[in-house]
């Protein structure tokens, strides 16, 4: 065990190498560079026993971890943006072929114009394509979720994908300490045993994704990748809890309350704001609000049940979200509301959408908002659209 | 005529009831009839396999938008199909309803049996596209002479409708055949008297079912793979309506048809000749197109 000052994106290749991955194909894109850079260097140095495919665009690069994974191999891609977009038809593929293929998604606002900082628009656009998403706070939260992604994606249970998800720029090109744990430690928490549901082999070929007519069962082929991702739920958590065991480290399982009871407002977001929310509530906390933070780590599946739990402990939650759906709002918001809709007990609910194209959100932001949420509470106002931060 | 009436159109991919089933939605348009849909089953483009078409016509705007599944009439535009399964083609069929069958062949009709109070009309609407040279690529637009005989037998629609329909639908140059397989049709449709042993209780209404041996979702494996197998979805020589046949005398032996059927249904026998497998060929004609000695006639099937 060591302790390793890396950026977001070296933190993602080192939990890769500690993983075993057998197959990597990605293509470089802005700011997820760094972890393809890396993960070249361990190949080439031998640090890793990889085969790496260079492609041509980030749609190859799923197809080629899709005809890997298929024959029971460990498999990795990373990109984000425009290339995620790119990649969109294979990424619905992976999951619909219920392929373990785990993808780092280091968040990059989509043009244009041009942009190529943190938002998490490109991996919440690709919410419905049934990868399993988690959002990670800092540098050792993104190690130790790639390393439990393995677990969660490779159980028979849940064969699903699952992106892994840190902003770009704010997580990525950034340094932190990162504690590395001993490899066979790795080992044992995620032993590599090949999947059995499918398995491409040359002396026994089989056809895959064969056409369901309407009468047929594909109706019933997504309600069982439904069922999975409903399973992934308990899966994420009891993973997270073995975790703990052997690590030592819980960054939350499908949620993260801090200082959740009793308070009147707790401030919901996911990522790096996540973890400035933390120290916005210990600041109020000092000067006398009742203030908690929430984290939402899993964005899918979408932590229903947890949610409401923590709900019912409040007057008020204030959503921050760092994405956009015009005509709507932000995603988190939109699901959190339909998540409490209809049970009884349930807050208020105030949406911000923040930090859209890296525009930096500050911890004094991040304070006066929730003092805007308490003013709310305390006039016994109502929610009034969405409140835009700093909007010039 | 009360509420929607509704239509079940059973041939084979390439006899045209897709098309039909639209001109008969023009022609009770042009009937009247505010009301009218025309509904192709769209399945994976087969030529030759079992397909079905609907309409629904009524003296009110429809607003159902799903398929038919207990029509007032069936008409059945390939008799190979009623003989193949006739319970299939019935099925959903209303009591007092219509059949309306292109039987060139009496025999068929011993077999048949129908919901009670069923009227059954039958017409040769093989001869009569044959005699008129209605065909498309090979295949006889079948369905065409059997608006007439569903006109003859319903109706519901006028041969003057008919006609227009077909004209505001073809090129000028193709109305004039379509529309005397239509009325050869409309002359020579006949009703005819099954035994009282023939007429059963309706068959209810159901969904099809393809593959039968997966009952409930909990016998799906996560993602559906299949093995290579031979004729997985049954003989499909049965889809054929023409044969390709070898000349050996002209054959050299290059074996172009072998590696350009679609299908696989060529294999080369001890000699070297190519030899097909009747049993799956679907009788497209690539060979026969193919084939540098026009050694490979396309001749038509009688099955």
């Amino acid at each position: 065990m060591e302790t390793l000052i890396l950026t977001g994106n070296h933190a993602v290749a080192y939990a890769v190498k500690m993983a075993r991955v057998q197959f990597i194909s990605c293509y470089p894109i802005t700011p997820q560079t760094g972890i393809v850079e890396k993960l070249s260097d361990f190949i080439l140095n031998g640090e890793l026993e990889a085969v790496f495919v260079p492609v041509e665009s980030e749609h190859s690069a799923m197809a080629a971890c899709i005809g890997a994974s298929l024959t029971g191999v460990r498999t990795f891609t990373a990109t984000c943006s425009h290339g995620l977009a790119y990649m969109h038809e294979m990424v619905h593929w992976a999951s619909a072929t219920r392929l373990p293929i785990i993808m780092a998604v280091v968040n990059r606002t989509i043009g244009p114009p041009w942009n190529i900082w943190a938002e998490h628009g490109d991996s919440i656009s690709q919410r419905d394509t049934g990868w399993i998403q988690l959002y990670t706070s800092n540098h050792q939260e993104a190690f130790d979720t790639v390393l439990q992604a393995y677990k969660v994606a490779e159980d028979p249970d849940v064969l699903l994908p699952v992106m892994v998800c840190l902003e770009g720029f704010v997580l990525s090109h950034t340094v932190q300490p990162v504690v590395i744990p001993n490899q066979e430690d790795v080992d044992a928490f995620i032993p590599h045993e090949p999947w059995k549901h499918i398995i491409i082999d040359v002396d026994n070929p089989i056809t895959h994704g064969n056409l369901q007519m309407p009468e047929d069962w594909f109706y019933e082929f997504r309600f069982l990748m439904h069922r999975a991702m409903e399973a992934a739920k308990e899966k994420i958590v009891r993973c997270s809890k073995d975790f703990e065991k052997t690590f030592g480290r819980n960054h939350g399982h499908l949620v993260e309350e801090y200082k959740c009871d009793g308070a009147d407002v707790i401030l919901l977001s996911m990522g790096s704001l996540a973890d400035q929310a933390k120290v916005a509530v210990d600041v109020l906390r000092d000067e006398g609000y009742k203030a908690g933070a929430l984290k939402l780590r899993a964005f899918r599946p979408f932590p229903e049940e947890e949610l409401r739990r923590v709900a019912k402990k409040t007057k008020c939650i204030l959503v921050i979200d760092r994405n956009l759906s015009p005509g709507k709002g932000g995603a988190v918001a939109s699901e959190l509301k339909a998540a409490l809709y209809g049970f009884k007990g349930m807050p208020m609910v105030l949406e911000c959408v923040a930090g859209l194209g890296g525009r930096d959100v500050t911890l004094e932001e991040e304070v006066n908002l929730m003092k805007q949420a308490f003013k709310v509470v305390e006039e016994g106002g109502e929610p009034s659209g969405i409140i835009w931060l700093g909007l010039k | 005529m009360n509420g929607i009436f509704e239509v079940r159109w059973h041939g084979r991919g390439g006899q045209g009831i897709v098309t039909a089933s639209k001109i008969l939605a023009i022609a009770a348009f042009n009937e009247g009839f505010v009301g009218v849909q025309s509904i192709p089953w769209i399945g994976a483009e087969r030529r030759g396999a079992q397909i079905e078409a609907y309409n629904r016509i009524s003296y009110a705007p429809i607003l159902l938008h799903s398929q038919v599944y207990a029509p007032n009439a069936v008409i059945v535009v390939d008799q190979s199909i009623l003989s193949e399964n006739s319970s299939t083609t019935i099925r959903g069929l209303k009591k007092n309803g219509f059949l309306v069958l292109n039987a060139a062949h009496s025999n068929v009709l011993s077999s048949l049996r129908v919901p009670e109070g069923c009227s059954v009309y039958v017409v040769d609407a093989t001869s009569i596209c044959l005699e008129l040279g209605l065909q498309v690529a090979g295949l006889e637009i079948l369905a065409i002479p059997m608006l007439g005989a569903f006109a003859k037998a319903t109706d519901l629609v006028s041969i003057k409708s008919l006609e227009n329909a077909i004209k505001s639908f073809f090129e000028a140059d193709s109305v004039k055949k379509n529309v005397d397989a239509i009325l050869k049709a409309y002359w020579s449709t006949r009703k005819v008297h099954l035994k009282p042993e023939q007429y059963l209780s309706p068959i209810p209404p159901s969904k099809p079912v393809r593959i039968p041996e997966i009952h409930h979702w909990t016998d799906l494996p996560p993602v559906p793979t299949s093995t290579p197998s031979k004729g997985s979805i049954g003989k499909t020589g049965d889809w054929r309506t023409h044969k390709p046949v070898v000349d050996r005398e002209k054959c050299s032996k290059c074996l172009f048809c072998w590696m350009y059927c679609p299908e696989a249904a060529i294999n080369v026998d001890s000699d070297g000749f190519p030899e097909i497998d009747y049993d799956y060929c679907k009788g497209c004609g690539v060979c026969f197109n193919e084939c540098p000695r026009e050694a490979i006639s396309m001749l038509v099937d009688e099955k």
